[in-house]
């Protein structure tokens, strides 16, 4: 009888389906007002590079990655992290150059998206995140595109929020930019200084936004702060000459989206001037069943619409990931 | 599930721009936060919408720190009677006959020297490392102290470290149990204010006069004792600055006060916030009415 009962339990062990990695735990019983939770400030060194990145949640959820855009850091997700903590392992870096990363100066370190993938794609390596679903914003979009090239496997679900992918996404906020890609002259580059000013960084924040007091000013204060220290103007114009090596990989992304067919949801700030609403529509075309909502909102849509925006994601990662 | 939205706004008072935070529903109990050195409402970030389901909140900046505007001092008085006027003027302005305070740090002799003045619109106090005590204040105040009796340049030239990024970084982070949990952009926010032209000197001058509110702490507690607001007090433990019997003090006059140490240093909120908020939410639910 005995061994019996040991090969039973050994033949259910063989046809239960190994549980995943990740685990989700079940729908919170408490409100978010009542659980707070407890987010992590980390650093890790990768390539030599000391890279910052906020962590949050269950060890052994499903990881949500990040991935932020310029001028700015892991900042701009502070307060989405905790609204997915409960039930997500969230963790949202800041590329060399940005936030509380090292910006080691452009003639020590590449800034260019390929090596700011690669210490990406580490950290997620070193942090054990073998899965995960990305919120890709602005430059979060390449890098976060070009990880999926590499590990198409590794990618569970896409949020795109003002992240680009498509050529008829680059409109008229792009032509010097183009530009300086055509032709890496200094004239061409310093052509683009205006948009490291606090002008630019303010007006990211506030253009298109219906009530700009929806927008902490310690956005642009921080932000600011950082692009204005000595060194930084250089890594960004190197990245912004960088990015026309993205586009070459825009066919190379569609295919990856077409082929693996990722879940995906798009929450796009219809009134942005650096990737305006064109940008987002195309996506459909090869993930014909991504939820898109165009929001009356700018660039940093998070800033303005968090509590249009946040209950978006949780109930399309609740669907899609933790079911 | 998502958080309140948090508006930010500046008023003009008494020929000072003053900026503040502002969440929750505005016909809801007020709870004013008032911050603490070397910071502004942006230590409140995550404490605004954390109570703002429930309270309309307002955090502002005093003059010369943060967002909010930092006249010339021929211009301005920094001093805390001064603050507690523009803070005065400000809520009048926003329509607040009845508040709770929460106080930290400088906020605490500006709060409740509030109190003093309008003592009927106080409807609950926080205190979380704020001090109204001689029992709070133990080694660390021997230079400042030395300071108040002679402002000469030499003593007030000792105080300079507290405004350097070591001295900041010192305030967030000595008696707390993991730096993980702190997000350095708190000081280094902090920090960038600090280092605005003129912004030094102003600080000085405001250590000097927080002498004024030693002097009036026997008058606090004479309000604490005859008004009894529904009180509780929040401590991070390890603060070296405002010790913990600086927050046992506070029973003397207010027995009844719920008295909660963590095990955290000064900027309290920034480590043990999923611990404070709970015991903040219950004691604001039982003690304010709509």
């Amino acid at each position: 009888m005995k061994r019996h009962l040991v090969s039973a339990i050994a033949l259910l062990a063989a046809i239960t389906p190994i549980a995943a990695e990740a685990s989700c735990v079940s729908a919170p019983a408490v409100s978010a007002a009542s659980a707070v939770p407890v987010i992590q400030y980390k650093s890790t060194t990768i390539d030599g590079v000391k890279v910052f990145y906020r962590e949050a949640g269950p060890k052994d959820a499903p990881v949500i990655l990040l991935l932020h855009g310029f001028p700015t850091s892991s900042h701009m997700f502070r307060n989405l992290i905790p609204l997915l903590a409960d039930r997500y392992r969230v963790i949202a870096p800041d590329y060399p150059g940005y936030g509380q990363s090292d910006a080691p100066d452009h003639t020590k370190f590449a800034y260019t998206f390929a090596n700011l993938t690669n210490i990406v794609d580490k950290l997620t390596e070193k942090v054990g995140a073998e899965r995960y679903s990305m919120y890709v914003m602005d430059y979060g979009a390449p890098i976060g595109y070009r990880l999926a090239l590499k590990h198409p496997d590794r990618i569970e679900s896409l949020i795109v929020q003002n992240g680009n992918a498509y050529t008829e996404g680059l409109a008229a906020f792009w032509d010097p930019i183009k530009a300086y890609w055509a032709e890496k002259t200094p004239e061409r580059r310093e052509a683009l200084a205006g948009l490291v000013t606090l002008e630019t960084t303010k007006f990211q924040y506030t253009d298109g936004m219906g009530d700009v007091a929806r927008i902490s000013p310690d956005n642009w204060v921080i932000d600011q702060a950082l692009l204005d220290r000595p060194g930084n103007k250089d890594i960004q114009l190197d990245l912004l000459g960088d990015y026309g090596s993205n586009v070459p990989l825009y066919p190379q992304f569609q295919a990856f989206f077409r082929e693996r067919k990722p879940p995906t949801l798009i929450v796009w700030g219809k009134n942005d001037v650096i990737f305006p609403e064109a940008g987002a529509h195309p996506y459909l075309r090869d993930l014909p069943d991504a939820e898109m909502h165009i929001l009356d909102s700018g660039h940093f849509a998070l800033e303005d619409k968090l509590d249009v925006m946040a209950p978006l994601i949780r109930d399309f990662l609740d669907r899609k990931i933790c079911k | 599930m998502t958080q309140p939205v948090t508006y930010h706004r500046t008023a003009q008072v008494a020929g000072v721009e003053v900026f503040y935070r502002e969440a929750g529903p505005k016909g809801a109990p007020l709870v004013v936060l008032l911050h603490g050195f070397p910071s502004s409402s942006h230590m409140y970030r995550n404490l605004i919408p954390a109570l703002a389901d429930r309270y309309h909140v307002i955090a502002p900046d005093l003059p010369g720190f943060g967002l909010s505007q930092m006249p010339s001092p021929t211009l301005f008085e920094y001093s805390f009677a001064s603050f507690s006027k523009v803070l005065a003027s400000l809520l009048d302005q926003l329509g607040a006959e009845r508040y709770a305070l929460y106080v930290m740090d400088y906020g605490a002799p500006t709060g409740f020297r509030l109190a003093l003045a309008h003592p009927e619109r106080v409807t609950a106090l926080i205190v979380q490392n704020g001090n109204a005590y001689d029992d709070g204040m133990g080694d660390f105040w021997a230079p400042t102290r030395a300071y108040w009796a002679d402002n000469g340049p030499t003593n007030r030239d000792e105080m300079r470290h507290f405004l350097t990024l070591d001295g900041t970084r010192f305030q967030y982070l000595t008696g707390a149990r993991d730096e993980a949990r702190i997000d350095p952009a708190a000081w280094l926010s902090d920090q960038l204010f600090l280092d605005r032209p003129g912004s030094a000197e102003i600080q000085l001058d405001i250590i000097y006069d927080y002498r004024t509110n030693v002097a009036l702490y026997p008058e606090f507690h004479t309000w604490f004792r005859e008004h009894r607001p529904p009180a509780l007090i929040l401590w991070g433990e390890n603060d070296p600055i405002f010790l913990p019997d600086g927050a046992r003090a506070f029973l003397r006059d207010l027995p009844d006060a719920e008295l909660h140490f963590f095990d955290t240093g000064h900027f309290a909120l920034e480590e043990k916030a999923d611990e404070m908020i709970p015991v903040m939410r219950d004691f604001l639910a039982r003690n304010l009415s709509q």
